[in-house]
């Protein structure tokens, strides 16, 4: 029997079609501006309007680029030169001491949040526990040693510093923990598409990918796999991102949000809406110090890097819709809990 | 859509991304885009896609790698209709950031976007701080950029010790709906590290005529520091001996 099509399911077309064909206009008003000597001044402003969002658009996406590619290109190592059952004896068991592990594991994969989707969608599939998977999501953009260096050159070896890698850590190895004891048979991952399986990555009927160089490009074609896959939703993310920041004033979002618990959801809204890459977002924070709540700031440094709008549609291209609700609601209430709590303790 | 048509897009689109960031790199324009120090950064990733495209050139199977070259391992063998269209969106997807960056030229921020996202003017800038604001304390006073300045103003005890110091700025005119003629801000944004996180920031000027330069345009200004009662610091305004209108730099942004 055929399923009912979901009441939303057309929703799902309509927008990116929608986003496209609104991508396709501000193109052609940008490059009708570009070519264009003299034109109406109402229509001078669109003009700017559309070739400042571009400009936006195209920051972060050439930024965030790099990320990808180097998460995209570690999951094609993984998923070529790490033998399952190697790395099953390597990989920490389930629970807490999982959680903990993946929580951990950025330090030896240090990819920010744009390449750290790939990565545990193989790393599952290789066998890592969906507790570790998830606390190795939520950690790895800030418990990695450049996101460490970057902060504490920020801020210095102090509160905010220690503070940002005890909170992040904890709240992965809490939600890692909490996904433990999700039931065994409910879906963890979605499907991987039929073009990132491996067999269909082979480099010839002949299978061809053995020895150094075929295994290499091997990686190299599972690599162009995952960054089409995760960068078609980069790109969604950058292209609302920039939207946002086009349309939504920021001198009003700050205005509604210095006390101690506004300031602290304004200011994760606000990671989230930025979506910048967390191993530079310290620098960010540091220009917001001085007029925002010491646990606003926290909260910036600590959910910006879990959730932002690139990465949760990342996240539901390989997550189910619960899962990537999970993810992206228990991080922000720990936040809000610590963060405020944080501004009652430490109130500057 | 077949397997093969998918990886020839893939393929042309991966090089096209590749040569598009080598190239703004190699015009200077990436720098409109995003903070310098990741320029290293943006060539890696040129270089890595373009490697990739040749992977995939070279992975090219030799016969028909239609529906029929699927494995069985997952989608009953075959790609689905939903795999197809998916695989159409992914490329549409893909070639707007190249579309755009083709058609649209780069252009810095300017007052507009310095209102949606906010301006800190002279003292109101109270971001990094200690060393920062050592740094530009260091630097002398006539050569002084506007983020050097509002570093001083943030971090001074003595404002006072400041008036009379000679400046000599560049930046863009922005106005505020309340400024009378011959007042308006000098502003620069300052990136961290893409544009995205772009922060205006600014000194108010006073021009000695009274003209006020057309708004966007780009000025260097020289005059000295004054300082101005005002709540809850004191306001320090650039009284101007000299405005004049320049071009663009190829630079725009300050780096903290």
């Amino acid at each position: 029997m055929k399923n009912a099509a979901h009441p939303f399911a057309h929703l799902g077309r309509l927008v990116p079609q929608g986003l496209i064909l609104a991508t396709v206009v501000v193109s052609l008003v940008g490059w009708i501006g570009a070519v264009s000597e003299a034109l109406p001044p109402a229509f001078e402003g669109i003009l700017d309007w559309s070739s400042g969002f571009a400009t936006v658009f195209l920051g972060i996406f050439i930024e965030a680029v790099p990320f990808l590619l180097l998460g995209t290109l570690a999951s094609g190592l993984v998923e070529v030169f790490f033998d399952s059952e190697a790395l099953a004896r390597m990989l920490p068991g389930r629970g807490l001491s999982g959680a903990l592990t993946g929580g951990l594991l950025g330090l030896f994969f240090p990819v920010c949040e744009c390449g750290v989707v790939p990565l545990a969608r193989r790393l599952v599939r290789k066998g890592l526990p969906r507790s570790a998977a998830v606390a190795f999501l939520l950690a790895a953009p800030v418990i990695n040693p450049i996101v460490i260096a970057s902060t504490l050159t920020a801020f210095g070896p102090g509160w905010l510093f220690w503070g940002r890698l005890a909170l992040t850590l904890a709240i992965a190895v809490l939600t890692g923990w909490l996904f433990s004891k999700q039931d065994p048979s409910e879906p963890f991952i979605k499907m991987l598409p039929v073009v990132l399986d491996p067999p269909n990555t082979l480099i010839d009927h002949q299978g061809a990918a053995s020895g150094l160089g075929g295994k290499t490009q091997r990686m190299l074609v599972i690599a162009a796999g995952e960054f089409f896959e995760m960068g078609r939703f980069l790109v969604m993310g950058a292209f609302l991102a920039a939207l946002m920041q086009s349309l939504v004033p920021q001198p009003a979002l700050l205005a509604i949000g210095r006390g101690p618990f506004l300031s602290v959801a304004v200011m994760s809204l606000l990671a989230v809406m930025l979506s910048v890459c967390s191993t530079v977002d310290a620098f960010i924070a540091l220009a917001f110090s001085g007029v925002f709540t010491t646990g606003s700031i926290l909260a910036f440094l600590v959910y910006g890097p879990m959730v932002d709008i690139k990465s949760v549609l990342m996240l539901l291209r390989v997550f189910p819709r619960r899962t990537v609700a999970y993810l992206v609601a228990l991080p922000f209430v720990v936040v809000l809990l610590v963060c405020v709590a944080w501004n009652f303790v430490w109130p500057w | 859509m077949t397997l093969r048509a998918y990886r020839t897009f893939q393929t042309l689109l991966l090089g096209s991304l590749g040569l598009f960031l080598l190239f703004k790199v190699y015009d200077g324009d990436v720098l409109l885009y995003i903070n310098r120090r990741f320029i290293f950064l943006t060539l890696l990733a040129a270089l890595g896609l373009m490697s990739i495209a040749q992977a995939l050139l070279r992975a090219h199977p030799g016969e028909n790698p239609g529906r029929e070259a699927f494995s069985t391992h997952s989608h009953n063998g075959e790609p689905g209709d939903d795999d197809t269209k998916s695989w159409s969106a992914t490329l549409w997807w893909m070639a707007l950031p190249l579309a755009i960056g083709l058609l649209i030229p780069a252009r810095p921020p300017g007052s507009a976007a310095a209102a949606i996202r906010g301006i800190a003017v002279g003292s109101g800038f109270t971001g990094r701080g200690g060393r920062q604001a050592a740094l530009s304390k260091g630097v002398p006073a006539a050569q002084r950029s506007v983020l050097d300045w509002v570093n001083v103003f943030a971090e001074t005890t003595d404002p006072a010790t400041l008036t009379g110091q000679s400046v000599d700025i560049t930046g863009f005119v922005y106005r505020e709906p309340d400024h009378s003629d011959g007042r308006f801000i000098v502003a620069r944004f300052m990136i961290t590290c893409c544009v995205a996180d772009a922060q205006a920031i600014g000194l108010e000027v006073h021009s000695p005529d009274g003209i006020t330069p057309p708004v966007d345009s780009w000025v260097r200004v020289k005059g000295q520091v004054e300082m101005f009662p005002g709540e809850p610091f004191v306001r320090p305004v650039v009284e101007a001996d000299e405005v004049m209108i320049i071009p663009e730099p190829q630079q725009p942004y300050l780096y903290p």
